[in-house]
C-alpha cells in the first residue's frame, strides 16, 4: 500500500478509535487504572469507582491490549477493585494457570507470561500468589511433620518448603 | 515529570560530589540519560492518547550510585527503572531530544517515529491502535515509511 493510502486508512482508524474512547467504559477503567498506579496516560479523569470485568475486557479488546495483560493479576490480587455479573471462565483458568507456574497459555490472545509479568506489580508488591496442593501422608509421615514443626518452630508448609528446597539443592545439577 | 526528576537527580549529584571532593573520594561521573519507550511518548507531549506502564526503559546503562538515587526519585511519582530496558532494539538513526542539561546530568527522550518503528517491529500486538493514531496524527514524521522498509516492517498491518 502506497503512503497516501496507509495515512487515510490510518485517519479512519483513529476515528473510530476516538468513537470508542467516548464511551464511558474507557474512562471508568482507565481512570481506575491509573489511580491504581498500574498505567500511565495524560488526560485521563482519576476514580475510585470498582470495575465490570466486563469493561476491563472490552476496553482490553477494542482499545488498549494492555488491560487484558493486566487483568489476571487484578483478579488474583486486588479482586476487591472488580465485580463481574458473570465471573468469566476463561480468567478464572487463566488465574489458576498464573498460580501453578503454567507459562505456555494464552488468555484472551495474551501469553499469559505477559500477564505473570504483572503480577509482582499489583496490590501488594513483589507478593507471588500460592496455589493449593493436597497430598496424602501416612500417619508416620504426620507425626514426622509435627516434630519437625516443633522443634523447628516452623509451620507445617514451611517444613515441607524447606525439605523440598533442600532435596532440590541435592539432588538437581 | 521527567524534567522534574532529572533536575533533582542533577541536584543530588552536585551535593554528593561536593562531600565526595571534600574527602577527596572518586567524584560520580557525568551521566547522560536517554530515555525511549511509551516514557519517552508521553513526555513527548504529543497530540495523542498514548497509555503506558509505570517502568520507564534507558537505552544506555546508568552508573550504578546515579542510578539508585533515579529509581528512588522515579518511585515518588510511582514509576520504575526496567532492568532490562537497555536490551529494548531501537534502530541506529535513533535521535534523541534533549529536555534537561544539568551540571552533572543530560536527559533527553528519544523522538517519538523511531519509538513507534520499534514497536511497529517487536510489539505490533499490543501497539497497533497506538501506531495507528500516530499514522494519522499531525505528529506523524514520514520518515516512518522510508525507515519501515528499510527495517521490513509492515505498515499496513496497522491500519
Amino acid at each position: 500500500m502506497n503512503k497516501k493510502n496507509i495515512i487515510r486508512l490510518a485517519k479512519k482508524k483513529a476515528q473510530r478509535l476516538a468513537e470508542l474512547r467516548r464511551d464511558p467504559r474507557y474512562a471508568l477503567v482507565m481512570g481506575r487504572l491509573v489511580q491504581e498506579g498500574l498505567l500511565d496516560s495524560r488526560n485521563i479523569r482519576l476514580n475510585k469507582r470498582k470495575l465490570w470485568i466486563e469493561d476491563l475486557i472490552w476496553v482490553g479488546k477494542e482499545i488498549e491490549p494492555r488491560v487484558l495483560q493486566l487483568l489476571p493479576a487484578i483478579a488474583l490480587k486486588r479482586p476487591g477493585i472488580l465485580m463481574a455479573r458473570d465471573f468469566p471462565r476463561t480468567l478464572r483458568v487463566a488465574m489458576n494457570d498464573i498460580k501453578r507456574g503454567r507459562d505456555g497459555a494464552v488468555y484472551e490472545g495474551v501469553a499469559l507470561k505477559k500477564c505473570r509479568d504483572w503480577v509482582p506489580l499489583v496490590g501488594r508488591q513483589g507478593k507471588i500468589p500460592m496455589a493449593t496442593r493436597a497430598f496424602r501422608l501416612s500417619s508416620e509421615d504426620q507425626k514426622m511433620l509435627d516434630q519437625l514443626s516443633q522443634i523447628l518452630d516452623l509451620s507445617r508448609t514451611d517444613v515441607l518448603r524447606k525439605a523440598l528446597h533442600l532435596l532440590f539443592e541435592s539432588e538437581m545439577p | 515529570m521527567l524534567t522534574e526528576v532529572l533536575k533533582k537527580l542533577d541536584n543530588w549529584v552536585i551535593e554528593e560530589n561536593r562531600a565526595r571532593s571534600a574527602r577527596a573520594v572518586l567524584l560520580l561521573p557525568e551521566v547522560q540519560i536517554r530515555v525511549i519507550g511509551q516514557t519517552a511518548l508521553i513526555e513527548a507531549n504529543l497530540n495523542l492518547e498514548i497509555v503506558a506502564t509505570m517502568d520507564v526503559d534507558l537505552i544506555d546503562q546508568i552508573e550504578h550510585t546515579v542510578k539508585q538515587r533515579f529509581e528512588e526519585l522515579l518511585k515518588v511519582y510511582g514509576k520504575t527503572l526496567d532492568p532490562v530496558g537497555h536490551e529494548a532494539w531501537m534502530p541506529a538513526e535513533t535521535e534523541y531530544r534533549e529536555i534537561f542539561k544539568g551540571e552533572w546530568i543530560t536527559g533527553s527522550l528519544a523522538k517519538p517515529v523511531f519509538i513507534i518503528l520499534s514497536k511497529a517491529k517487536f510489539a505490533p500486538e499490543k501497539n497497533g491502535n497506538l501506531i495507528a493514531d500516530y499514522l494519522a496524527s499531525d505528529a506523524l514524521d514520514i520518515r516512518i515509511f522510508d525507515l519501515a522498509e528499510k527495517y521490513k516492517v509492515d505498515l499496513d498491518q496497522f491500519v
